[in-house]
């Protein structure tokens, strides 16, 4: 935050008059850096206010300077126009500060998505060349990764990584992290560099002490930067590991879902990771594929052809591998792979959607200030007359004008970046789709930020002052001394078509805004299979590398299960292996009796629950039983199926009298159905889901991850504290990787929903204020024109309500047709949203209704003011002022 | 330095920024922060001087004669980073002796007056 600020302070300074700065710039960086560092936020302010104090002091001096020096008479005029615009404009405070402010916001939330879009869209990997980086699309084993490295005529280099949660011990408590083993090459062929000591290479695979590298952001934040860690010793899954670099800042590993924290080499996979894995010979297992291999693509070979060749060399080596089912090697560039594979193009869709958003509220924002400039050029074509008539050029009033306007636009940029960086922490409390994690793209405003807001501010100001600036430019120095105020019937008509654009844009936002609410409240009354209020989730990782056996295991399960119970207000308490929303697990399964036909998939998602899971996950038991305490790793072995597992495979029988095997000859009796419950997504169709008793788990790695459901009829925040402390007090060195409700975890469901919903309200919103005040503005200001007139024609009798009708007709004219072409305009770029929309149609009539009815509604309220005033008018003043 | 010495009531009166630049380096050569931080203290945080505000008096006065620089160094008191310090010239203290004679006359006057500082 202070480095932006210093930063952005450096930036501003280019506003100064190029003498002062060349002469003091650094040294004023330097004040405001003591400064900020000394008093934060409070700082940033006064750096604010000095700089909008100075500048115009500055500019006139200079001005001051040149001309009495009579020094190139352009500079010269420059300067004297900026000084010129600065008093103006602070001579008009109310206009001053509402063009300013609707600039703000505007270029704020436009810099903002900006940085959001390149985060993601445009720059998600912060590397060198990184459009040269492939990644495998399916993962591989130690064996095949070690034969697609050896194509240098493809690729520079290929280099692999796997992900684990490793506990590492900090202030003396576990803590569970993120960590990756990588190849020796792995940061060569990334082009990443060490920001302190050195990075993985081929030495340290040799055994002996593990080596490791640190993840920059977590150095930091978590380690405080303390540099004398590198060559110091930590414990990672109770194995000691010396650390000997940091990774370069910026640099957060191959994906955007989970940075790394810790770099380990690939050689200390088994004894970091135990279990299979801990095997002799396990790595050379061709059927373990574990690792993501990424590869840096030779210049002059396309992704296509590279994926081609390595095909066909898979092919020529594995000669048994054959068929429809067969292993086929393929790449995609990695920068698509970090925005979610699969789900790539939703989130390029959202974010577009969103850029979508801001732009429109920029072009409504554009539309109100173009009219309160000509408004105000209206009111100062006197002012004008009089510099033209006194041998000012045209070109020089139209660039007084334009100046003006780039005035307004440096002040809104320069105030738009606070917007900014207040929206991006908005947008960081949400989700994006592909489990992006916001938070960890550190999402802030770097250079290219800081070069587009610039971009936007003299696009903006070009768009909204160089139609005034022509127009002023066109007066006739008579025309406009002459008469004062009385304006030509194409200003207004300008200013109607202005008007129509904003209520069109608006409509635009308010459509989309109605969409995703009715989409959200329609995603938050989907029937979830479970009821998540009042339940609290702990997460655990144990497992052989921390010194779980399966002994100790399951001495922890059950007694945390105990004293969770017995904590007050307790109604439920299970342990289970997934949490829906958290994950997934599937296996094929041999259904007794059913025949499958060709092809058919027989996958169910399955999960290992206890006695009381189906209580307190609040999902509904159909028919037969739950699991009861009686289901034992020694009793036979029970299964529980859903709703849509039952209807399908057991369609005309009794599903309580069948049997399910998972290795197809040891049948397991199912004994009782429960409801269908969402795993993933909100309208994912339901699929066959597969219970068993947590006591009767056995995986091919042990028990090692669980999550501990409890249900509580009292307050859940409060349990969690209390939880902590039950679960600690059972075994201390357990370690817990999240501690949270339910309900917070239902609520990423949504997330899209409400990401669009609550965007949308906010700039619609803004769009709809802009709208009123523009709309509120042209009919008062045509009224104003008319007032001798309407004068007059109450003079001759004319009734008071016929006036009021006279003005709201000619003000709802272009009301009318924004509207309309609002809707057609909200009809053709539904399109774009309908990804993102629950129960409701990108089209649907109530929603387009409902905003045109209020959008109408409003705007008729901005017009029947002013047709109100109109109507109040006293002839005789009227009269006599003209 | 400026060949004639020019009168200093003829920079009579200072604006704010200059007479409390010249106030704060009547007892030591300050670099550009610490000046901030002396205005700050004798004027109460009543009229904190920025950057933008500084820098350009402190130009002006430079060319004015009333300041002159003194070199780059570090502020023991803050970083280590170079500074560079300013000191009032002999015409930016007679600018001040000046400026504070008219004001005590002022102050002077309207006490006999009996206008009373509220």
């Amino acid at each position: 935050m202070r480095r932006s600020a210093e930063w952005l302070y450096g930036a501003l300074l280019y506003a100064y008059p190029p003498s002062l700065r060349r002469a003091y710039g650094r040294e004023m960086r330097q004040c405001a850096r003591t400064a900020l560092a000394h008093d934060g936020s409070r700082a940033a302010l006064h750096l604010f206010i000095d700089l909008l104090h100075s500048l115009p002091s500055e500019w006139r001096h200079a001005a001051r300077r040149q001309s009495g020096f009579r020094k190139g008479l352009t500079m010269a005029g420059l300067a004297n126009d900026l000084s010129y615009a600065f008093r103006l404009l602070r001579r008009s405070p109310g206009y001053t500060v509402a063009a300013v402010l609707t600039l703000a916001l505007g270029i704020g939330a436009n810099t903002a998505i900006f940085s959001l879009a390149d985060a993601t869209l445009l720059r998600p990997l912060r590397l060198p060349h990184a459009s040269q980086l492939v990644a495998f699309k399916w993962s591989a084993s130690l064996p095949d990764y070690r034969e697609w490295a050896t194509r240098s005529d493809l690729f520079t280099g290929v280099a692999a990584a796997s992900g684990i949660r490793a506990t590492t011990e900090l202030d003396g408590a576990p803590e569970v992290i993120d960590a990756a083993f990588v190849s020796p090459n792995y940061f060569s062929v990334l082009g990443v560099h060490p920001a302190d000591g050195r990075l993985l290479g081929a030495a340290d695979e040799s055994g002996g002490a593990i080596a490791a590298v640190l993840d920059y952001a977590w150095w930091r934040d978590r380690l405080g930067s303390d540099r004398a860690l590198v060559g110091r010793t930590i414990r990672v899954n109770s194995e000691p590991i010396t650390i000997v670099g940091i990774a370069e800042e910026g640099f957060r590993g191959i994906s955007l879902q989970i940075a790394p924290k810790i770099y380990l080499p690939l050689g200390s996979m088994p004894r970091l990771r135990g279990g299979v894995f801990g095997k002799p010979g396990a790595l050379e297992n061709r059927g373990m594929t574990w690792l993501t291999a990424v590869g840096r693509i030779n210049s002059g070979v396309s992704v296509n052809a590279a994926a081609a060749a390595m095909d066909a060399m898979y092919m020529r080596q594995h000669p048994e591998d054959t068929g429809p089912q067969r292993t086929q090697i393929e790449l995609e560039p990695l920068a698509e792979r970090v925005l979610g594979g699969p789900d790539a193009p939703s989130v390029r869709k959202f974010v577009t959607l969103l850029g979508g958003v801001v732009m429109l509220t920029l072009l409504i924002a554009c539309a109100n200030l173009a009219n309160l400039q000509l408004a105000r050029a209206a009111s100062r074509r006197r002012e004008i007359g009089v510099r033209l008539a006194l041998g000012a050029g045209r070109a020089r009033v139209g660039r007084q004008l334009l100046i003006e306007s780039l005035v307004l636009a440096s002040v809104g940029g320069a105030l738009g970046l606070a917007v900014a960086v207040l929206m991006l922490r908005l947008i960081a409390s949400f989700q994006l789709p592909g489990g992006i994690d916001i938070e960890g793209l550190a999402l802030g405003l770097n250079r290219a930020a800081l070069a587009f807001a610039t971009l936007v501010s003299t696009a903006t100001a070009l768009l909204f002052g160089l139609v005034p600036a022509w127009q002023g430019a066109r007066t006739g120095p008579l025309a406009s001394l002459r008469d004062e105020s009385r304006s030509t019937s194409a200003r207004s008509r300008l200013r109607a078509t202005l008007v129509a654009a904003q209520v069109a844009l608006s409509l635009v936002l308010l459509a989309g805004t109605g969409l995703f609410l009715r989409s959200f409240a329609a995603a938050v009354h989907v029937p979830l299979g479970f009821t998540p209020a009042g339940v609290a989730t702990v997460n655990v990782a144990l497992g052989a590398a921390r010194g779980f056996d399966a002994a100790r295991a399951r001495a922890f399960f059950d007694q945390a299960l105990a004293r969770a119970r017995q904590l007050p207000d307790v109604t439920a308490a299970a342990w289970t292996t997934v949490l829906p929303v958290n994950g997934s697990m599937s296996a094929e399964v041999t259904i007794d009796g059913y025949a499958p036909t060709p092809g058919e998939d027989t996958h169910f998602y399955m999960s290992e629950v206890g006695p009381e899971y189906f209580r307190a996950a609040g999902t509904r038991v159909i028919g037969g039983r739950p699991f009861a305490v009686s289901d034992t790793a020694s009793a036979p072995l029970v299964a529980i199926v859903n709703q849509t597992a039952a209807r399908r495979f057991w369609a005309g029988r009794d599903p309580l009298e069948g049997r399910v095997a998972l290795d197809r000859d040891h049948f397991i009796q199912v004994v009782g159905i429960v409801e269908d419950a969402k795993l993933r997504a909100l309208d994912e169709p339901p699929a066959p889901f597969l219970y068993l008793p947590f006591a009767q788990a056995s995986g091919p790695f042990g028990l090692t991850r669980a999550i501990l459901l409890v249900r509580t009829s009292g307050d859940v925040q409060a349990l969690l504290p209390r939880l902590r402390d039950q679960l600690r007090a059972a075994d201390p060195g357990a370690p817990i990787v999240s501690l949270t409700t339910f309900s917070w975890q239902v609520r990423r469901l949504a997330m899209p929903q409400r990401m669009g919903a609550v965007l949308f309200a906010i700039f619609a919103a803004l769009a709809v204020t802009l709208a009123a005040i523009g709309i509120y503005g042209v009919t008062a200001y045509v009224a104003a024109l008319r007032r001798r007139e309407l004068g007059i024609r109450i003079a001759l009798g004319a009734d008071r309500a016929r006036i009021r009708a006279l003005v709201l007709r000619q003000g709802a004219l272009p009301i009318g047709v924004g509207i309309a072409a609002g809707l057609v305009i909200a009809a053709i770029a539904s399109r774009l949203a309908a990804a993102f929309l629950r129960g409701v149609p990108p089209r649907d009539p109530f929603t387009y209704g409902a905003v045109a009815a209020l959008l109408g509604a409003i705007a008729l309220l901005a017009t029947w003011i002013p047709a109100r005033r109109a109507s109040r008018i006293d002839p005789v003043h009227a009269l006599r002022e003209g | 330095m400026p060949r004639r010495t020019p009168d200093p009531r003829t920079f009579l009166p200072l604006t704010p920024a200059i007479a409390h630049i010249l106030l704060a380096l009547a007892d030591e050569d300050r670099h550009g922060y610490a000046i901030m931080q002396e205005v700050d203290r004798i004027t109460g945080g009543s009229a904190r001087m920025g950057p933008g505000t500084l820098y350009g008096t402190i130009k002006r006065m430079l060319a004015g004669g009333l300041l002159e620089e003194t070199g780059e160094r570090p502020d023991p008191a803050l970083d280590d980073e170079r500074r560079r310090y300013y000191r009032a010239t002999p015409l930016g203290r007679a600018v001040l002796d000046a400026e504070t004679a008219r004001m005590a006359t002022l102050v002077g006057a309207a006490r006999a007056k009996r206008v009373r500082a509220r």
